[in-house]
């Protein structure tokens, strides 16, 4: 183990080589006995973790909890299944309304192309007579 | 005559029969708890509350940095849970504290993002353990407290809660990924990014100082 490694568990596992991966505690310790630097990173590590430990958060007072629970009293309960747990149970039927609605849309389509598809490339007024006295279609022979 | 009077005549016999059902109470985990609170249970929720609220109230605090804003949060988050508890869902196998240390952080990210929105609040002056120090070392341990704190909330909130979530709050790579909606390896690499950042800024604050 060398020292960029070390440093990189160091900042992942913290100081406290107990929280350590088992596999690579052994090594660690293994490596700390022989290596005078790892030591000095490995005190540098608890100092640092001291530090941030300064950084204490007010303490809320046992009032706080006991306002929690008279609160609490205050409140009726549902005891229903929430809205997520529902859902699930819609997949099915939103999928199949999916699968007809897009059904229905095929269907709708492709009778409005049949329609009004080739009447919209028509020619139209004396276009469309001196096609058909050409030999061509109308947009009625379709 | 003794022996044939029934149980619950003996004296003691209501006594013991609290302290081993308040016993009984603090062994049960978290989880069959929160299942407890959905099936109406008051003493399951109370038992919650006080083994939690504390800690989850320094949670809030270090997101929010406020005092009183932090313990609105948990309490809101304590009474909805009171109120909907079937939004624990013990199927989906995440521990109970990991799920509520989310709620709680969904919470305090919606206080923080109205708060923007709104006047900014004055952040509450760091505070030192009261441990029987003298006064010189009392402000030397605040003043260290107070540029530490300075430190952690000029890192990005990402790495910040990877900070709070492994470091002061304990939490594995694992659950803190959990909390955080990311992967561990993500949560590592916060964490990595994080003491690189407040070591070069506590490095250059001794150059200067």
């Amino acid at each position: 183990m060398n020292t960029n490694s070390f440093q990189s568990y160091l900042s992942r596992y913290g100081a406290e080589l107990e929280n350590w991966p088992d596999d690579i505690r052994s090594e660690a310790e293994a490596a700390l006995e022989d290596n005078l630097e790892l030591r000095q990173m490995l005190a540098g590590e608890r100092k640092f973790e001291g530090r941030l430990n300064e950084v204490v958060p007010p303490d809320p007072g046992k009032g706080f909890v006991d306002g929690i629970i008279a609160k609490s009293h205050t409140v009726e309960q549902d005891l229903s299944p929430v809205q997520s747990d529902a859902l699930p149970r819609l997949t099915g039927w939103r999928l199949a309304a999916s699968v007809v609605l897009f059904a229905a849309g095929m269907m709708i389509g492709n009778e409005l192309r049949v329609s009004t598809g080739p009447a919209a490339s028509a020619p139209s007024g004396d276009a469309a007579y001196s096609v058909m006295d050409e030999g061509g279609i109308g947009p009625w022979d379709v | 005559m003794a022996g044939n009077r029934v149980a619950y005549l003996q004296p003691g016999f209501w006594r013991k029969r609290r302290s081993e059902k308040a016993a009984t109470l603090t062994d049960i985990p978290d989880e069959t708890l929160a299942t407890q609170v959905g099936e109406g249970k008051r003493q399951a929720f109370e038992e919650l509350v006080r083994r939690h609220a504390v800690k989850f109230h320094a949670f809030a605090y270090r997101y929010l940095k406020q005092e009183q804003e932090a313990e609105d949060v948990v309490q809101d988050c304590f009474i909805k849970f009171w109120q909907r508890p079937k939004t624990w869902d013990p199927e989906r196998g995440s521990k109970f504290t990991t799920w509520f240390y989310r709620v709680i952080m969904n919470a305090c990210h919606d206080r923080a993002r109205a708060r923007k929105r709104s006047e900014p609040l004055s952040e509450d002056i760091e505070r030192a353990p009261d441990d029987g120090m003298d006064v010189d070392a009392k402000m030397q341990k605040r003043d260290t407290a107070r540029i530490m704190r300075d430190h952690l909330n000029t890192l990005p909130d990402r790495q910040r809660q990877a900070v709070t979530l492994c470091f002061y709050e304990g939490l594995s790579h694992k659950e803190a990924a959990e909390v955080m909606e990311t992967s561990a390896k993500a949560v590592e690499s916060l964490l990595m990014r994080a003491k690189a950042a407040l070591r070069l800024r506590i490095d250059n604050r001794e150059e200067l100082t």
